[in-house]
């Protein structure tokens, strides 16, 4: 019944089964599990929750009290800062937290805690807040309050009024200076004192006379010099301090006068260069008044005096005001140090700042009252300045006693007492109730744990029972599945391989025969190759013998042009000769020439001879030098003869020249016909060459067609061998995937291999493969068929493959 | 034959003097020098018609006319074509001035009595009266002739007539 059902449902109703085991197991871990998470989500969410809270508010309370000990302290705004980041991010949410969880808790005692710590905190914060608005404030220190708001600005009064007063004292030393004073008598005297010498005898009024009496312009020009010089140092004396209205005017006027007599002194030089001038010109132009400058003068000096007899008075003056200046010294020095050693001791509370106050504050009463004697010297600013500083000074004298005696106390600094007093107390009481919260969560925490641990516990025993159960029937179930399934497939396994196995033969004879054809081919290739080779000798003959025949044509050609050469030599020998044997016609006409003019002579002779005869006795000398005559006339023409015997020579010989040269001309044109010839027959030779040539490339293309064709077979032939070898592979895998799969069924191979799937090549005799196949065979697996129906099948799939492709090695010879 | 002698001797010493000698066809001849007048070069001649062969013509001899006969052809020598050697010598025969053209013209030769031999007589026949005698000048013979004799009289007259 189990085998009768598809493989399909076997398998489904196998894994099925596995399925509910798997989740029988998971559902009741699931179920333990909840139940042990909610304990530790117990402990994690609640018990450690609020333990972490209640520290994290201990944390926000002693941060909190460190800010505001800091502020205290140092008062810089990041304390502040830190304090209420304190209660915003540690105390406040913690807080908050806890009331969440306070909804949660099992034990009732903590919520009272937590209600006892809400209360603190509020009173706590409030101290706080109390102590922070306090700490740098004025308020918190009263003895520095009183310093600053009481003390500090009267002193600031009587510091400011008594610089005043020192100030004004210095501005009245120094307008009454006694070097000052002295400096400005002495250069009154010394400008007056030129004014006077410029103006009066050998001076301005002097050398006026003298120009007017006497015209000469060395005067003019001394009395310009002297009223600059004047001009000048009244613009001096002007620049003098403590100048008075009188003194100015007094020096206008002298200035005025100096004036009058400089244009004065221009209008005669005027006049006294003029032709027209007259007596009571001049006189007009002399008349100026001195009275007003002698006036002036007088003024000047006057003041002068006044200044000098004022000296006395100056110097004592000026001692007296040293004093003075000493004692308004004296109080401001000490009121300044005295207030400098009450800000020291109210900072420090050390003992010796506050004697060394009472030490100058003893000075600045003496000084005080020294002052006051010599009031009436002082100036009315000065005398303001010192109603003032007295009023202060009341007001002033009673603070510091009452400054130190708060210094002494314990209420000195408030913030620091509220804190010990107020802030810590409550802080120790939140504390407490936070500590005691804390150890009691620290405990229930332990119980749930020891409870999760029972819970896990039992998940563990039930999960070893479920796995145990699971893997007992998972192998009961699968071992019937496979069963089920490896039995079919063997079968089909062994019908696979028998298959590959024919394929295998066929492939092989293929093989076999495209061998013997590939061989054939090749054979044919290498006569082929063999006549190639000698039709390439033939080629490169012909070749060579179109080359021989090209040199040859070109050597006649050249003997044809020496021929031409030659016969042109010849030509110009043959002219030369005819030139010869014209210079030597020409040579023998003259040679005529000569002989007939001997004759003539001989004649002459002769013609004397009869003369003379004809002359008889007289004549006798005469025929002596006629036959004379008649013999130098045979001497030129016995000359003459032998001239021209040696020219018939010579012509003789340029006859034969010519001879010769005609000769050598024939012979010559015969090498130039021979030479015709042979180029002829050469051309003839060269066109037959060529012929040849085309003959054997004409072979050669028929080879290499016959070639190519060869080679043709022999692709086909490795093509087959090629299509032979991919089946002998197809094989091959197919024997490796059956091997697989008997792998995958059985666990082992059933062809020896390692599943590969390679076949033996096929170069090599296919009768080898046939009987190791069989002897794998018959290994024994329990799923194979019987043996002996194997090696019946063996055999005749072997006789099968031969019978299907009927091929012999005597079809490939007619191929 | 004294007498004979004695009129050879007469005569041979009679011939004695200077000769001019000429060659006519290679046979030296001789002509006595006082007869001849004046040797020149040949001359284009002008022939005369209805003249004998050997008179040649005449010609033009510095404005005046004088025939020209040819000796060899007068002596019956076959006639020779005038080269540059043919001269024409000019004689006085009888106060008749003519020229006789002649192969070549050799030399003067003084001959002396002693080398002059009377004319062969070859009989009666053959006349020789034109050959004034036989000169023998270092063994040659030279004919030695007599001008006035060569030509008869009616070559004479014709020869006037030609000359006219």
């Amino acid at each position: 019944m189990f085998k009768d059902m598809k493989l399909g449902v076997k398998l489904g109703l196998g894994f099925s089964m596995v399925a509910l085991i798997l989740v029988v197991a998971v559902l009741t871990s699931i179920w333990q599990v909840g139940k042990t998470s909610t304990v530790t989500n117990r402990v994690m969410t609640l018990r450690a929750p609020t333990s972490q809270s209640s520290l994290a508010m201990l944390n926000g309370i002693n941060h909190s009290l460190a800010a505001l000990r800091g502020w205290i302290i140092l008062s810089k705004d990041k304390f502040k800062k830190e304090r209420a980041k304190a209660w915003n991010d540690e105390i406040n949410p913690s807080l908050k937290t806890m009331k969440t969880f306070a909804v949660n808790w099992t034990n009732p005692k903590n919520v009272e805690r937590l209600r006892i710590i809400e209360e603190n905190l509020k009173k706590f914060n409030q101290f706080q807040i109390e102590i922070e608005d306090i700490a740098q404030t004025v308020d918190n220190t009263p003895a520095l309050k009183i310093l600053f708001v009481q003390a500090a600005p009267q002193a600031s009064i009587l510091i400011g009024n008594i610089t005043k007063m020192i100030d004004a004292e210095l501005k009245v030393s120094m307008q009454d200076s006694w070097n000052t004073y002295q400096g400005d008598v002495a250069r009154r005297q010394e400008l007056l004192l030129r004014i006077k010498a410029d103006f009066g005898y050998g001076g301005l009024i002097h050398k006026f006379k003298n120009y007017v009496l006497r015209g000469k312009p060395k005067y003019l020009e001394s009395i310009r010099a002297l009223h600059l010089s004047i001009t000048e140092t009244i613009g001096e004396y002007s620049s003098v301090n403590g100048l008075t209205a009188e003194e100015k005017s007094a020096l206008a006027v002298v200035q005025e006068t100096a004036n009058k007599y400089m244009s004065a002194a221009d209008h005669v030089s005027t006049l006294l260069t003029g032709e027209d001038t007259m007596v009571s010109d001049l006189d007009k132009a002399v008349k100026i008044d001195d009275s007003p400058a002698i006036a002036g003068f007088e003024v000047l000096n006057s003041r002068y005096e006044a200044l000098v007899s004022e000296k006395g008075k100056h110097m004592t003056g000026a001692v007296k005001r040293k004093e003075i200046l000493g004692m308004m010294a004296d109080v401001r020095g000490t009121t300044g140090l005295g207030l400098a050693n009450i800000r020291a001791y109210l900072l420090s509370g050390d003992e010796k700042f506050r004697k060394l106050f009472e030490k100058f504050w003893a000075k600045n009463t003496t000084r005080f009252a020294d002052l006051k004697k010599n009031v009436h010297l002082l100036t009315d600013e000065q005398k303001n300045a010192f109603k003032e500083f007295s009023d202060a000074r009341k007001k002033f004298n009673p603070l510091p006693p009452k400054m130190f005696k708060i210094r002494g106390s314990l209420e000195w600094n408030l913030a620091n007492r509220w804190l010990g007093t107020k802030a810590a107390p409550t802080a120790f009481k939140i504390k407490t109730q936070l500590d005691a919260m804390q150890a009691n969560q620290v405990q229930l925490m332990a119980t749930d744990i020891k409870e999760a641990d029972r819970l896990t516990g039992v998940l563990n025993k039930l999960e070893w029972a479920l796995l145990f159960a699971g893997i007992v029937l998972s192998a009961v179930i699968g071992f019937f599945i496979t069963r089920g399934i490896t039995k079919p497939i063997n079968r089909i396994i062994a019908e696979l391989t028998e298959g590959s196995s024919q394929v295998s033969a066929a492939s092989s004879q293929i093989s076999s025969s495209s061998q013997s054809l590939a061989s054939g081919a090749s054979q044919q290739a290498a006569s082929l190759e063999e006549t190639s080779s000698s039709l390439e000798q033939m080629t490169s003959m012909a070749d060579q013998n179109a080359k021989n025949t090209r040199e040859a044509a070109s050597l006649a050609n050249g003997a044809t042009k020496t021929a031409e050469k030659g016969l042109e030599a010849m030509q110009r020998m043959t002219e030369s000769i005819d030139s010869i044997k014209k210079s030597s016609d020409e040579t023998a006409r003259i040679i005529k020439t000569i002989d007939e003019i001997a004759f003539q002579t001989n004649l002459l002779a002769l013609n004397a001879a009869v003369e003379a005869a004809r002359a008889g006795e007289a004549g006798k000398g005469f025929a002596v030098v006629a036959e004379e005559v008649r013999n130098l006339a045979q001497r030129s023409a016995e000359a003459a003869r032998t001239t021209s015997q040696m020219i018939e020579e010579s012509q003789n010989n340029a006859d034969s020249g010519v001879k010769v040269s005609e000769e050598v001309a024939v012979s010559l044109n015969e090498i130039n016909e021979n030479v015709k010839k042979v180029t002829s027959l050469v051309n003839q030779v060269a066109s037959s060459t060529d012929e040849q040539a085309r003959g054997v490339s004409e072979m050669n293309q028929a080879v290499t067609q016959m070639d190519s064709i060869t080679q043709q077979n022999a692709a086909s032939a490795e093509e087959s061998a090629s299509a032979s070898e991919e089946l002998n592979a197809q094989a091959g895998q197919l024997d490796s995937v059956v091997d697989d799969l008997a792998q995958v069924v059985g666990g082992r191979s059933i062809n020896g291999s390692n599943g590969n799937g390679s076949r033996p090549h096929l170069s090599q005799d296919t009768t080898d493969v046939m009987p190791k196949k069989q002897h794998e065979l018959h290994e024994p697996a329990h799923q194979a068929p019987p043996k002996k129906q194997l090696k019946e099948l063996q055999e005749a799939k072997t006789v099968k493959a031969d019978e299907v492709i009927p091929m012999d090695d005597g079809d490939f010879k007619d191929f | 034959m004294e007498t004979q002698a004695v009129l050879e001797n007469e005569k041979t010493g009679a011939m004695e003097g200077k000769y001019l000698t000429f060659v006519l066809s290679n046979e030296e001849y001789g002509l006595e020098i006082l007869k001849a007048k004046e040797i020149i070069g040949m001359m284009d001649i002008t022939s005369v018609p209805q003249t004998p062969k050997f008179i040649k013509g005449v010609i033009n001899l510095r404005g005046k006319v004088i025939p020209v006969i040819d000796l060899r052809l007068k002596f019956g020598m076959p006639e020779k074509e005038y080269t540059k050697e043919t001269c024409t010598i000019v004689v006085d025969v009888q106060g008749l001035l003519m020229g006789i053209v002649v192969d070549t013209v050799s030399e003067v030769l003084d001959i002396v009595e002693a080398d002059i031999e009377p004319p062969p007589t070859f009989g009666s026949n053959i006349e020789t009266n034109f050959i004034l005698g036989m000169g023998n000048i270092k063994g040659k013979v030279k004919i030695l002739l007599n001008i006035d004799k060569i030509l008869s009289s009616v070559d004479l007259a014709t020869l006037e007539k030609a000359a006219a």
